[in-house]
C-alpha cells in the first residue's frame, strides 16, 4: 500500500459511523449538559496565570519580610521616650529629690555626684546629670 | 445576539462562540450540528469505542465549552475540538481499562457486534485502525489531523503545540510503521 492509498483510507475510517451519530440528540445533551453545570465565567484573578503572579508575590513579600527580620533588629537600639523628657516640667528641689532616688538604686561604678555636690547644679546641669545616667 | 436572528449569510464559528459566551444556547447548539460528525470521524479514528462514540462527541463539546476561554484562535475551533477529543478518547480509554472491560482493540476488532457496522468497515479500515493503535498518540493525532482532514501541518502544529517540521517528522513515522502493520 502506498501513501495515497492509505490516506484514501484514512480519509474513509469512521465516515460510516459517523454518518449514524444523532446529531440533534447529541446537540440536545450537549445543551443541557452545560444547563446542569452553566458555563462559570472565572473571575480574573482565578485565572491560572493571575493565581502564579499572587504566588510569586506573596514569596516575595515572604522573603522580604525574613529578610527585614534577620537584618534589621526588630526592637529599636535606643527606646523612643527618654525619661528626661518627663522632667522639664520639675523644680529644682524635685529634681533633687528624683536624684536622690535614683542614687540609692545604681549600682556602684557609675559615676554620679553625691548628693551633697548635687545642691550646687543648676537645673540644666541636673537634667545632663540625669541623661547621663539614662545613657 | 440569538443565531435565528442573524443575518442570511451563516455565522462564523468566532461568532457563535461570542453569542453563546453571550448567553445563546442555540449558538452552542449550532456549532454541535456544524462540526458534530466531522469529530465523531475523528474519535473513531482515534480509537473512540464504536458503542460510545455519540457520548463522546457529547462530552468532547461540553468540555470545549467548558473550557472555551482557553480557546485564543491558535487555531480553528474545529480542530481546536480534535485536541480535546483526543483527551476525552484518552481518558475513557483509561476508564475502560480500570473497570477491566473489552480492551479498546478488541472494540476495535469487532465495533459493536453490528454486522452492518463490521461490514462497512471493510478489511483496509480495520486494519488501518489496528494500526493506529500501535501509534504513539501523537503520530496518531498527527495522521488523522493530515490524512483524515486534510489539515496543513502549521495548522496540527498550533493545535498540537509542536513546530510544523515536528509534526511533518511525526507523520512520516505513522506513514511509515502503519505501512509496515499493512504489509
Amino acid at each position: 500500500m502506498n501513501e495515497q492509498e492509505l490516506e484514501s483510507s484514512a480519509r474513509k475510517l469512521g465516515a460510516a459511523r459517523a454518518e449514524r451519530v444523532d446529531v440533534e440528540r447529541i446537540a440536545r445533551g450537549v445543551v443541557a449538559g452545560l444547563r446542569e453545570q452553566p458555563h462559570s465565567r472565572r473571575v480574573w484573578w482565578v485565572r491560572p496565570v493571575m493565581l502564579r503572579i499572587a504566588a510569586a508575590v506573596v514569596l516575595l513579600l515572604g522573603a522580604g519580610l525574613v529578610w527585614r527580620g534577620r537584618v534589621q533588629p526588630t526592637a529599636p537600639v535606643h527606646p523612643d521616650h527618654y525619661i528626661f523628657e518627663d522632667l522639664n516640667g520639675l523644680s529644682s528641689d524635685e529634681l533633687r529629690d528624683v536624684l536622690s532616688t535614683l542614687d540609692q538604686t545604681l549600682q556602684e561604678g557609675i559615676d554620679v555626684p553625691a548628693e551633697d555636690d548635687l545642691n550646687d547644679l543648676s537645673p540644666e546641669e541636673l537634667r545632663a546629670v540625669l541623661q547621663s545616667i539614662e545613657g | 445576539m440569538p443565531v435565528a436572528s442573524a443575518a442570511a449569510e451563516a455565522p462564523s464559528d468566532a461568532a457563535l462562540i461570542a453569542a453563546w459566551q453571550e448567553g445563546d444556547e442555540q449558538a452552542a447548539a449550532e456549532l454541535v450540528r456544524r462540526h458534530a460528525r466531522v469529530l465523531a470521524r475523528f474519535l473513531a479514528g482515534a480509537g473512540a469505542p464504536d458503542s460510545e462514540l455519540d457520548d463522546l462527541v457529547q462530552e468532547t463539546f461540553i468540555k470545549a465549552f467548558r473550557a472555551i476561554d482557553g480557546f485564543r484562535g491558535q487555531c480553528q475551533f474545529r480542530t481546536w475540538l480534535f485536541t480535546i477529543g483526543g483527551n476525552v478518547v484518552k481518558d475513557a480509554g483509561r476508564r475502560s481499562a480500570r473497570r477491566k472491560v473489552v480492551p479498546l482493540s478488541e472494540d476495535l476488532r469487532a465495533p459493536d457486534g453490528d454486522p452492518q457496522a463490521v461490514a462497512e468497515a471493510g478489511e483496509v479500515e480495520r486494519r488501518l485502525a489496528e494500526g493506529l493503535q500501535r501509534l504513539t498518540r501523537l503520530q496518531r493525532e498527527v495522521f488523522l489531523l493530515r490524512a483524515q482532514q486534510g489539515l496543513e501541518y502549521d495548522e496540527i502544529a498550533a493545535a498540537l503545540g509542536t513546530t510544523g517540521g515536528a509534526a511533518r517528522v511525526h507523520y512520516h513515522h505513522a506513514v511509515r510503521r502503519l505501512k509496515e502493520w499493512l504489509a
